[in-house]
């Protein structure tokens, strides 16, 4: 699942266009972002603050087993890394 | 005196062609690890070679000119190639101009609660995620949910 500070209409077109089938969460005041200390402040493309890229997955415990925070944004945690630390799980 | 032909400048030509490198390295970003990650840095030796080149390449144009053709078109190239690497350089420095993620929470850690708003407008919490797969509600409860923050659509 994805969250963003897109509103859901925007969501919802990006999840139509991509064709994802995930959940994707609005957060547009940052306040999940705020939560979790991903906020990037004036990093939006009008100089609103948004997430800065990042993946937690989260075990059936409640325990974040595998994370990845983007050093460069044209850099992200590819589906195959994150399939690989979902398979270590039990 | 004989004429004599002078010699081609080619070091501000090899330049440009660096400079485009650096400038096309910044678009091949769709590849797989570990080339993706080394892309940037790519871009990064490619702008700066050119930067050299061009100087080496000025130097040959404008103060060994009874040697080497091409005063004008170096300064052309110049002009082009200052562009590209420096436009290389610029989305360099931009696209790792993220904030730290020390205080972010870590693997071993529990994640902070949440609910907000689906696309539909539906809550929805963290909890929730693992009671039910998101588009199949017979399907199992999920083993894992993996939380991507995105920075947006635009």
């Amino acid at each position: 699942m994805a969250i963003s500070v897109d509103p859901p209409a925007v969501s919802l077109d990006l999840s139509k266009k991509a064709g994802y089938t995930f959940t994707i969460l609005s957060d547009p005041d940052a306040a999940v972002i705020r939560r979790y200390h991903l906020l990037h402040v004036g990093g939006g493309p009008d100089g609103q603050d948004i997430a800065r890229p990042a993946e937690f997955l989260i075990d059936r415990g409640k325990i974040i087993r595998w994370t990845n925070f983007a050093e460069d944004v044209r850099v992200r945690a590819r589906a195959k890394q994150m399939l690989a630390a979902a398979s270590q799980l039990r | 005196m004989p004429v004599v032909a002078k010699r081609s400048n080619s070091a501000a030509w090899l330049a440009l062609l660096l400079a485009v490198g650096a400038l096309a390295a910044n678009f091949a970003f769709f590849v797989n690890p570990p080339l993706q990650a080394a892309l940037p840095w790519l871009s990064l030796l490619l702008a700066i070679a050119a930067l050299v080149v061009l100087v080496m390449g000025l130097r040959s144009a404008l103060l060994r000119w009874q040697i080497y053709r091409g005063k004008v078109s170096s300064i052309v190239l110049a002009i082009l190639i200052l562009m590209f690497a420096g436009a290389s350089l610029f989305v360099f420095y931009h696209a790792r101009a993220l904030p730290n993620s020390t205080a972010a929470p870590q693997v071993g850690q529990q994640p902070p609660a949440f609910t907000l708003a689906d696309t539909s407008g539906r809550l929805v919490s963290l909890d929730d995620l693992f009671t039910s797969s998101a588009n199949d509600p017979s399907a199992p409860a999920p083993k894992a949910v993996l939380l991507i923050f995105y920075r947006g659509y635009w």
